[in-house]
């Protein structure tokens, strides 16, 4: 288990350093000055050039390539935004606390929410408990998050006035946010933990449970919520992707500084160190995030458990022969 | 008066969709006596599995509704206790051994947890106690004791089936439900999980109701049959009578249907029986075998159909009860 | 998994519409937002800057009056104000950029935070109004030499940053020259700065002086090297050392800045331009990213004054809530532009040029762009700028509706209806497209729209590339005079990226009429006006309005000189005052 943990940590490094590659090419080829927009549109032709030369944007794509790999991985260094002149990596750490506390707080609220909901409607299938939270969540996962960040925006800024429609201070300004980035997770969530429950219910082992006399509450917790939690675990990859990239939207309807905003406007501006470092960033939270879940399954699931357990054990067993 | 061990009178059950209404029980009446074993006998999609559930009261309700009729087990009517009074009852009283193995386990928990589960549910939770006769059931079924922490998904059928076994038989139950034990299993397999059942049913003097739709295996195991046809028991006797008197045409047609080892050149030819099973949603007026059956006249269309008794203990529904 | 029968299906649907209706209806609900506590009349108040007019018949009850802040008051106020109406300090709450990562001088850049760089650091030079004369600010006394490419000026000798260091020109060799050779960036118009004495320098500038020429194209404030390198870059980045009337306080990257008054500005308050009078005691630039949002923050007043689009506008007139619409004329005016390179279609065919200027409704196209708010006139430049000309309205030379002449134009250029397909690529959303898309198939030009986004244009556009299009939107930046306009169309020295340059088309007799008319009379400008409107290398589209939103206890607003939009508290001229419940 520790084996495949620490091979699984190691596969990230090449993972990473191709996203690197990859998203330097990307902003190599997408056309687009940055040199036009630090300098605005009236400067003369050989200003351009100057400073384009200065920027060292001129050398050849390999050359540049290598330059950007020994800057992040030897000198450890992200390099300056071209517009703001402000060190990428400052920038990026000092809104990173913002993106994750907004991508993982809303994933927990959505899991919180969403698999209460699914649990009570798979287990009271076909009342109230059921069709009621499910429509919703069909609205959930159909609408489109920014309008209902902005529909949010509306009832309980303008109309209530009870929270602020933007910006960061206080708890209450995380509250909306937290809504329209948790409301697409809870739909989500409602509804697999709902369907992998009616299937783990449908199983035998459960009327096998019920048959031993186990009260109804039991059955549920004991023996069907785990596994329809296994499931859910996969899924959380997915989940936490598109609350991080939904994260971009909220960030900019709230105007929460994050990550993900600084890489969308970095993207429209050229401005390829904000952006490279960016995305090399979110690229590493990712791939930490998937890493544990795959680790986490394999700590629940015994049948994958004991995949590694057995190969061990054959190791062994060949060894000590 | 002595109390009936179990007593099952008039029993309907439907499946209630928003499709159809599936007759799955359609007044079904039988006793038990303790220490013996009663063989229910049909085809798939009979009922038999319904009315073995309906005994231990856990059909899926939506969409099962108990329409009508009672189940008296030990002096207790089933269906007025309540629920709690059934907890109890389910896994130390009543057992029930699930027909597919592979799936009757839950496979995050170890083997070993599910029968001290349903120990310590009926020992006042004392979970010392519980792994212990877990660890002696294991044994008792022939599974090494080291295997106690292993999963369902590292044992084969067999051994599964016999945790199956080991979980139903934990408490030293009354009366045990067998829903096709062995149906799963292959051959030589199933005479080793035959063996122990029947084994350990002796030892415990515990009650079976045995399903299966396999004729072997009930001369080997029961002491009474009953032959299971939409939903209603069209035959009952004790294994002799059935087996050398079989007097509904449909239970002709069963044993009539079995591949004989005779040399016999005019009979070299399998034997079913005509037709299909009816559909539950739509059964037929009056007699529901009619449609297939080969003697079937006017009178069988209409109404219901009369239960002669043919001798001391052996009843069989039909019009002509006797005479085929 | 359970199989969802017909009957569950339409009951989810009948649900999910039932729930879309209601969250449409609380949406709408919420448009409506009747705010009867402060709001006595709305407000329809248009403002004219330059002229000076107030706004009218604003309702606001005098006993509740907070006069304006003696602005000889001295003395150190503390960091910690609390913001908004209730503070007993006159403060205010601004939109900055859609983003604000730092405060460096050398790297507030873009036209938002340019204003707060000379907000913060004084600038040179500054226009009080639209078409004014420079001021000079930092500046005394200037003169020209060389044929008026040299700049020779002295500043004033007492201009102290906020730590009491003194401005020198040693300063300014330090800012020029790490700009331009450490940075690499440039310095607007400014070739070369030469030191003359302690206060004393000369600028030598790409070209000859004309009216509004220094305050629009010197790009230098005063920043004192010691303060700047005793802070490294970390320092100014979010505590900067500041020369002008405000210092920061607070600085949150990406979300907010809080500016305060320094009260120890060096200068004579009486001297500066309106715009730099302010009598706000501090000032918070909140980054909103989201235009919708800035609605929000006004009707909540969450933000006192922005600039906002014309459809904010319309909502807010007809539903004012708390804010009044201050209106006032043209941020560029906006051009068509003919790809004139050797070989395009227009290059040397003016009758095709004129079936295009004559076949479109551009009243129709300046009423979808500008939803009723612009005009169109048909003439270079509007009367707002100095340097119009009333008389070009009515002399003929103007653009007009004639889809008759258009055809027969059409036909004289060689075209059959039907044969001939136009690429037009622009970057802003062009609700006009359609309007100019009807006109032209009305004659039988096919007109199609590469729609791109603001960096991709600007590329393509400085490329001119002949595949890429053959009409373009223009914007030109008049700073002012109509005489940029017609320089930035017809000037062929100047090697800058004028749209003249993209246009691709040179004429040098029209070279010589746009420079004489720089530095000419009416006539001269008259003369380089028809000259290119006989050329029609561009047709004028339309003149739109700016709109400021703004709490409505706030009468004026002053729009800066350059014609550029602000939302800035330093707008706010400081004989008027600011009122808060």
């Amino acid at each position: 288990m520790i084996r495949y943990a620490f091979k699984r940590i190691l596969m990230l490094i090449p993972v990473i350093i191709g996203v690197t590659i990859l998203i330097f090419t990307l902003m190599y080829l997408v056309p687009g000055d940055p040199v036009a927009s630090i300098l605005g549109s009236d400067a003369e032709p050989w200003e351009y050039e100057q400073l384009r030369e200065a920027m060292g944007l001129n050398k050849p794509y390999i050359v540049r390539l290598f330059n950007y790999i020994v800057q992040v991985y030897v000198h450890l260094d992200l390099g300056q935004s071209y517009l703001s002149g402000v060190s990428v990596s400052t920038e990026i750490f000092g809104r990173l606390p913002r993106t994750l506390m907004l991508g993982f707080i809303s994933t927990f609220v959505s899991l919180i929410i969403g698999i209460p909901l699914g649990i009570n409607a798979a287990v009271h299938q076909g009342t109230v408990h059921d069709w009621l939270p499910l429509s919703v969540a069909l609205l959930g996962v159909s609408m489109p998050g920014f309008w209902f960040a902005l529909m949010l925006v509306v009832l309980f800024s303008i109309k209530l006035g009870w929270l602020p429609a933007y910006g960061m201070g206080g708890i209450q300004y995380w509250i909306l946010p937290i809504m329209s980035g948790a409301f697409h997770g809870i739909a989500m969530n409602a509804r697999q933990t709902r369907a992998s429950m009616l299937e783990v219910l449908g199983q035998d082992y459960i009327v096998m449970a019920r048959s031993k006399g186990m009260p109804e509450r039991d059955v549920i917790f004991k023996h069907a919520l785990p596994n329809a939690m296994i499931p859910l675990i996969t899924l959380m990859g997915g989940i936490l992707a598109n609350i991080f990239g939904g994260g971009m939207l909220t960030e900019t309807i709230f105007s929460i500084p994050g990550v993900g905003y600084y890489m969308v406007k970095a993207v429209n501006q050229r401005d390829y160190p904000a952006v490279q470092g960016s995305v090399l960033m979110l690229s590493i939270v990712f791939s930490i995030v998937m890493l544990l879940t795959d680790l986490v399954m394999a700590a629940v699931d015994p049948r994958v458990k004991a995949q590694f357990a057995s190969r061990a054990a054959k190791k062994k067993k060949e060894a000590d022969a | 008066m002595s109390e009936k061990f179990l007593s099952v009178k008039d029993l309907n059950d439907h499946y209630i969709t928003s499709e159809a209404d599936v007759w799955a029980v359609n007044g079904v009446s039988f006793d038990l006596e303790r220490g013996k074993t009663l063989g229910l006998v049909g085809e798939t999609g009979a009922g038999k599995t319904t009315i073995a559930r309906s005994i231990l009261k856990i059909l899926p309700n939506p969409p099962a509704k108990v329409l009508g009729g009672s189940v008296e087990f030990e002096g207790k009517s089933i269906y007025e206790v309540s629920e709690a009074e059934m907890q109890k009852i389910r896994g130390d009283k009543i057992t029930m051994i699930f027909q597919d193995p592979m799936t009757a386990l839950n496979p995050v928990m170890t083997v070993g947890e599910q029968i001290a589960e349903v120990v310590a549910l009926h020992n006042g939770g004392n979970k010392e106690d519980a792994k212990n006769r877990a660890v002696e059931m294991l044994e008792t079924v022939g599974i090494p004791a080291e295997r106690y922490v292993e999963y369902p998904h590292q044992f084969s059928g067999g051994m599964k089936q016999r945790v199956v076994i080991a979980i139903a038989l934990a408490c030293n139950p009354d009366l045990l439900l067998a829903d096709e034990p062995t149906t799963a299993l292959d051959v030589t397999i199933q005479a080793q999980v035959l063996d122990l059942m029947r084994e350990l049913n002796r030892k415990n003097d515990t009650s079976m109701i045995l399903i299966t739709h396999d004729l072997g295996v009930v001369a080997e195991m029961c002491d009474d049959v009953a032959i299971v046809y939409a939903g209603q028991i069209i035959e009952k006797g004790s294994l002799e009578q059935i087996f050398d008197h079989p007097s509904h045409p449909y239970t002709n047609g069963l044993f009539g249907a079995l591949p004989s080892m005779k040399d016999d050149e005019d009979d070299d030819r399998l034997h079913p029986i005509a037709g299909m099973p009816p559909d539950p949603t739509n059964l037929p007026t009056g007699c529901y075998f009619h449609p297939r059956c080969p003697y079937a006249t006017e009178e069988c269309k209409n109404g219901p159909v009369p239960v002669k008794e043919l001798a001391p203990g052996h009843t069989c529904m039909c019009h002509k009860a006797g005479e085929v | 998994m359970t199989d969802l029968t017909r009957r569950d299906f339409l009951k989810y649907m009948g649900l999910g519409a039932a729930g879309v209706a209601g969250a449409v209806a609380l949406a709408a609900c919420g448009g409506n937002n009747a705010n009867t506590a402060t709001n006595s009349e709305g407000g329809n108040t248009a403002s004219n800057p330059g002229t000076g007019s107030s706004a009218g018949g604003s309702s606001i009850d005098t006993a509740e009056t907070v006069t304006s802040l003696d602005l000889t008051t001295s003395g150190e106020k503390n960091g910690n104000v609390t913001m908004g109406p209730d503070s007993d300090k006159l403060t205010m709450v601004a939109v900055a950029a859609k983003t604000f990562e730092t405060l460096d001088p050398f790297f507030l850049g873009g036209s938002m935070n340019a204003r707060i760089k000379t907000m913060l650091w004084t600038p040179l030079w500054d226009m009080p109004y639209s078409g004014s004369e420079d001021k000079g600010i930092a500046v005394k006394e200037w003169s020209f030499e060389d044929d008026g490419k040299t700049v020779v000026f002295e500043l004033y000798d007492n201009i102290v940053d906020m730590e009491g260091n003194n401005y020198t020109m040693d300063d300014m060799m330090w800012f020029a020259d790490y700009t331009v050779n450490v940075l690499g960036k440039n310095l607007r118009d400014v070739l070369s700065v030469e030191s003359t004495g302690k206060y004393t320098g000369k600028l030598h500038m790409k070209q000859k002086y004309f009216p509004g020429y220094l305050s629009s194209s010197v790009s230098i404030v005063c920043v004192t090297q010691k303060a700047y390198e005793a802070a490294g870059d970390e320092g100014f980045r979010s505590n900067p050392v500041t020369t002008g009337r405000y210092k920061a306080i607070d600085f949150v990257s990406g979300a907010y800045a809080v500016f305060q008054q320094t009260y120890k500005y060096w200068g004579d308050l009486e001297a500066l331009t309106p715009q730099r009078a302010a009598n706000v005691d501090v000032c918070r630039y909140d980054v909103i990213t989201e235009e919708s949002q800035i609605a929000t923050a006004l009707r909540t007043n969450t933000i006192q004054a922005y600039d906002i689009q014309v459809s904010t506008a319309e909502d807010f007139y007809a539903d004012p809530g708390n804010v009044n619409v201050f209106k006032f004329p043209a941020l560029f005016p906006s051009f068509l532009m003919f790809n004139m390179y050797p070989g395009s279609k227009f290059a040397d065919n003016k009758a095709l040029r004129e079936a295009v200027a004559y076949a479109i409704n551009w009243e129709d196209v300046a009423y979808a762009a500008t939803m009723g708010y612009g005009s169109s006139t048909g003439v270079i430049g509007h009367e707002a700028l100095a340097g119009y000309n009333k008389d070009w309205e009515t002399d003929g030379s103007a653009i007009h509706y004639d889809p008759d002449l258009a055809k027969q134009k059409l036909e004289e250029a060689g075209y059959k209806p039907g044969e001939l397909t136009l690429k037009f690529s622009y970057n802003q959303t062009p609700n006009e497209f359609a309007v100019m898309q009807e006109n032209l198939s009305q004659i039988g030009i096919n007109l199609e729209m590469a729609l791109l986004d603001e960096v991709t244009y600007l590329d393509k556009r400085n490329r001119a590339d002949l595949l890429e299009w053959d009409l373009m939107g223009s914007d030109f930046v008049p700073k002012g005079f109509v005489t940029n306009i017609l320089f930035g169309m017809g000037d062929i020295t100047s090697a800058q990226q004028w749209d003249g340059q993209i246009c691709g088309a040179h004429d040098e007799e029209v070279g010589e009429l746009v420079l004489a008319a720089r530095y000419g009379t009416q006539e001269d400008i008259d003369k380089a006006y028809h000259a290119l409107m006989d050329r029609l290398w561009y047709i004028p589209r339309f003149n739109g309005n700016g709109f400021i939103g703004a709490y409505n206890k706030i009468e004026r607003v002053v729009v800066d000189s350059s014609q550029e939009l602000c939302g800035q508290a330093c707008l706010f001229a400081d004989d008027y005052d600011v009122f808060y419940k």
